[in-house]
């Protein structure tokens, strides 16, 4: 009985510290990363059972990637700012032992195609505030995302910037 | 047991000497409450799921709300507060030897770690897909399923595995692509789905402790084998089979894993493994029977609208014989109506034409009747030569 007690205590508790392992991974990535603004186009809302979110496509630096390469291997890309515009060079399937000097970042992510992808390219809104960031949206200007960049290059989306200001503050104007 | 039917029996065998008037009346009696408890417990137990189901449900679309006023950390640690909470409930009722209650706790724990991972994707703004989202689940809540006492749980895990493994193929292109090759239609790929499920049931089977699990994966393979089989009758039918040989390296690989897997159910009779085995190679010969005709440029040699008719009625009568050996009378008539309706389907691709005359009709309704009267009276003769081919 004890035993079998202990086993439905593992089994609970599986689950739960995988998912605070999971959590506490990615809070500290989105806190310590180093961050890059990435300007963003073709925003387009949705509103699927998952939540609202939207979907947008970054703007990288032109020919990031060869065609032909493999969509499974991880690719890393060289990024900085420069000026309010981006700019960038790839560096291959190999994970660069150390930061190179000219990168803001060393970013992690697929070749699809021709097009490079990091799997930032969606952004969830709360749902009281889906109708009047879409109207926002509609009519705006610049939109660029905020990313925190780990040192192994992976991403995470910390904020939607429109006209260079967090949606949250014109949210609340 | 029917009541009528069991009044009938217990008459018979009183008036044949097996049983006296008084143990007639007690069994009646047992019967009479055993049936009501029974009946009372699965009325509760049904409703005590789908009440779950449907509380998970909320849950998760509470959570795809995203309030805004709630900061992110506060949403993440109420979550992790919940979950701790069911768990120690769970562990508690498992104590308390209080099945319902636990089986509920189990559904909803297990529903509240998929709408967890849902939180997160919000939180974080992460692009994690349903199937591998589901995936995920899966694997967390696995070790809670397996201590599962009654046969919801093992049963929903297997369900959610199956549409996982359908939404994977369909929805992992890259991943399919380098399996498969690019030229694959979706029966080949699809293929794999019943095929793992097969294997797993067969593993499962093995293991005593997992007989739920083992029961719930060879249902699910039989049901995804029979849409399978739909599946490649329709793409054959419509001439939208396309493939290469690489794609059938893989699949081949996981149907020899999955016939092999057979010889792990010890109690299943040699036959039965045999059966399943020509139905296997049936399945995989559907992709190598149309090859050389897309391959060679054959396709107005043969009318490829059938191949599709025949490859479904040899499978269906396979599957058939499957369950005339398992004993199971109510899937042997269902496959034989999915064997008529198919016959009749052949007659309308035949003499499509003739329903859109009065005559035709008059000939198409009498088919129709016709066939079920046949179906009704060869069904048991069927299943009797079946029964004697396969003794």
């Amino acid at each position: 009985m004890k035993s079998t007690r202990v086993k439905l205590a593992v089994a609970v508790i599986i689950p739960i510290l995988c998912l605070a392992i999971w959590v506490g991974s990615m809070a500290i990535d989105l806190h310590t990363g180093t961050e890059i603004t990435i300007p963003a186009a073709g925003i387009d809302p949705r509103d699927p059972l998952a939540g609202h979110y939207l979907t947008y496509r970054p703007l990288y630096p032109p020919k990031l990637c060869e065609v032909g390469m493999s969509s499974l291997k991880p690719y890393y890309v060289c990024l900085w700012e420069e000026n309010g515009r981006i700019n960038g060079y790839s560096m291959g399937q190999k994970c660069p032992a150390s930061k190179p000097a000219d990168c803001q970042v060393v970013l992690q992510g697929n070749c699809r195609g021709s097009e490079f992808s990091a799997d930032i390219e969606r952004y969830y809104i709360p749902e009281e505030s889906a109708p009047l960031l879409n109207s926002i949206m509609a009519t705006s200007r610049r939109c660029s995302i905020v990313v925190s960049v780990n040192q192994k290059g992976k991403p995470k989306v910390k904020d939607l910037l429109i006209d260079g200001r967090s949606w949250r503050e014109i949210y609340k104007r | 047991m029917n009541e009528k039917r069991l009044m009938r029996m217990l008459s018979r065998w009183q008036e044949q000497g097996l049983l006296t008037a008084e143990q007639q009346s007690a069994i009646v009696a047992h019967e009479r409450d055993n049936v009501a408890v029974g009946r009372g417990r699965w009325v509760l137990y049904g409703l005590l799921m789908t009440g779950g189901c449907v509380l998970g449900i909320g849950i998760i679309s509470l959570i795809a709300a995203n309030w805004r006023a709630i900061p992110g950390w506060i949403k993440m640690t109420t979550d992790f507060a919940l979950l701790i909470a069911m768990g120690m409930t769970l562990i508690r009722l498992y104590d308390e030897k209080r099945e319902m209650a636990f089986e509920l706790v189990s559904l909803v724990f297990s529903l509240f770690c998929l709408a967890s991972i849902g939180l997160v994707v919000q939180v974080f703004h992460l692009h994690l897909p349903i199937h591998r989202a589901l995936l995920l689940t899966l694997a967390l809540v696995l070790p809670v399923s397996l201590a599962a006492r009654r046969w919801f749980m093992p049963q929903l895990w297997v369900v959610g595995l199956l549409v996982a493994l359908t939404l994977t193929v369909i929805e992992e292109k890259t991943l399919m692509n380098g399996l498969f090759g690019l030229r694959v239609s979706y029966y080949t790929k699809l293929l794999a789905v019943p095929l793992i499920l097969l294997a797993l049931s067969n593993v499962t089977s093995s293991i005593e402790k997992l007989h739920r699990f083992a029961w719930a994966f060879t249902l699910w393979s039989f049901i995804a084998g029979f849409v399978m089989i739909c599946v490649g009758d329709v793409t054959s039918s419509m001439k939208d089979i396309e493939l290469s040989m690489t794609g059938l390296i893989p699949i081949t690989i996981l149907a020899m894993i999955a016939g092999g897997s057979l010889y792990l159910r010890r109690k299943l009779h040699d036959k039965v493994k045999v059966v399943t085995l020509i139905l296997l190679a049936w399945m995989l010969a559907l992709v190598l029977l149309y090859m050389p005709i897309r391959e060679r440029a054959f396709s107005f040699a043969i009318r490829t609208d059938f191949l599709g008719a025949m490859f479904s009625i040899v499978a269906f009568f396979l599957l058939a014989a499957l369950f005339v050996m398992l004993g199971k009378p109510n899937c042997f008539n269902m496959i034989t109506i999915a064997i008529t309706l198919r016959f009749l389907i052949v007659y309308f691709q035949v003499f499509g034409s003739l329903i859109k005359t009065g005559v035709g009709l008059i000939v198409s309704g009498l088919l129709i009747i016709g066939l079920g009267i046949v179906w009704f009276k060869i069904r048991l003769k069927l299943a009797g030569w079946m029964e004697r081919m396969l003794a």
